[in-house]
C-alpha cells in the first residue's frame, strides 16, 4: 500500500479489449495491470507533477497458474534500485488480503473509464 | 390449473431474480470520466506521456501520444515531435475514489485538447491544435 503519490493504472492489450467488450467481472485471462506511483512534486504555479518513482506492483490473471493467490499473480518492485518485494512467493498472501474486500469485484480496486455501466 | 399457476410462479421468481443486481457484485465503469463526445482520436487507447494535479481546481490531467509521439518522447533525440505524432491533453474534475480511501481519480472531462504534427506541402512542418470543452 502506498499513500500521498501519483499514481497511474495500466493495462495490457488484454485488459483494454476486457474493458471495451465489458468483461472486467471476472477479468480474462492474461490481463495485466501496472500500478505505477511517483511522489507529488509541486510545480511554482501548484500544479503537482509526477516527482521521484516510488514503485511499480502488476496484477497478471491466470485463474490456473495463480489459484492459490486469488487467481492473480502479484508482484512489486520498490525505488529506482527496483528491489522486489518480498523473500518469497509468500508475499503475495498480503497483496490478496489487502485486496479481499474487493473479492466480489475480482480483486480490483479499479474502475476503468469506460462508456458502459452495466455489471458482466 | 394449479400446475399451470406454479409455472407461472416460477417464471415470475426467475425474472426476478434476473432483474435485480446484488450491488456488492457490481463491477461498475467510471462512466463520467468517458472521452464520449465527437472527438477525432481516443487517446484512452494511447499510451501516456505524462500526468498530474492541479489541487487548487480540484482537477487532474493526462497527457497521451499515439505510436509517434511515444516513440519520440521516450527517446528525447530532438526537441521538435515528428509528422504524424498526435498528443492529447485530457483534463477531468476529480472525485473521491469509492473503494480506495483517501484516493482521488477522474470525473467529469473539463477539456480535451489535440496537438496534430503536419508536414505541410512545401515539406514544413505544421501543428493543428483543438480543443474540446465541457462534458464530452
Amino acid at each position: 500500500m502506498d499513500t500521498n503519490t501519483l499514481k497511474l493504472i495500466l493495462g495490457n492489450d488484454v485488459a483494454m479489449r476486457a474493458i471495451a467488450g465489458h468483461r472486467i467481472n471476472p477479468w480474462p485471462d492474461g490481463t495485466a495491470f501496472a500500478k505505477v506511483s511517483w511522489t507529488r512534486q509541486p510545480d511554482p504555479g501548484g500544479v503537482i507533477r509526477t516527482g521521484r518513482f516510488e514503485q511499480v506492483a502488476f496484477m497478471i490473471k491466470n485463474r490456473e497458474k495463480y489459484k492459490s493467490t486469488a487467481g492473480w499473480g502479484w508482484a512489486q518492485w520498490m525505488g529506482t534500485e527496483l528491489a522486489p518485494l518480498g523473500k518469497d512467493a509468500g508475499f503475495a498472501k498480503e497483496c490478496v488480503a489487502c485486496h479481499a474486500p474487493l473479492r466480489d469485484n475480482d480483486y480490483v480496486f479499479t474502475e476503468p473509464i469506460g462508456t458502459d455501466g452495466g455489471a458482466r | 390449473m394449479n400446475v399451470r399457476y406454479l409455472l407461472v410462479i416460477a417464471c415470475s421468481i426467475i425474472l426476478a431474480a434476473c432483474s435485480v443486481t446484488n450491488p456488492r457484485i457490481v463491477t461498475r465503469m467510471n462512466v463520467n470520466a468517458a472521452l464520449t463526445g465527437d472527438i477525432p482520436f481516443d487517446p484512452l487507447k494511447w499510451r501516456v506521456i505524462t500526468s498530474g494535479v492541479d489541487a487548487n481546481h480540484a482537477t487532474m490531467f493526462t497527457v497521451f501520444g499515439n505510436d509517434a509521439a511515444i516513440r519520440h518522447a521516450r527517446s528525447e533525440a530532438t526537441p521538435d515531435y515528428p509528422a504524424g505524432s498526435v498528443i492529447a491533453l485530457a483534463l477531468w474534475r476529480q472525485r473521491e475514489h469509492r473503494r480506495w480511501v483517501g484516493g482521488r481519480v477522474p470525473a467529469q472531462p473539463v477539456s480535451l485538447e489535440f496537438i496534430e504534427i503536419q508536414t505541410l506541402a512545401n515539406g514544413q512542418a505544421s501543428s493543428a491544435y483543438r480543443m474540446y470543452e465541457g462534458v464530452l
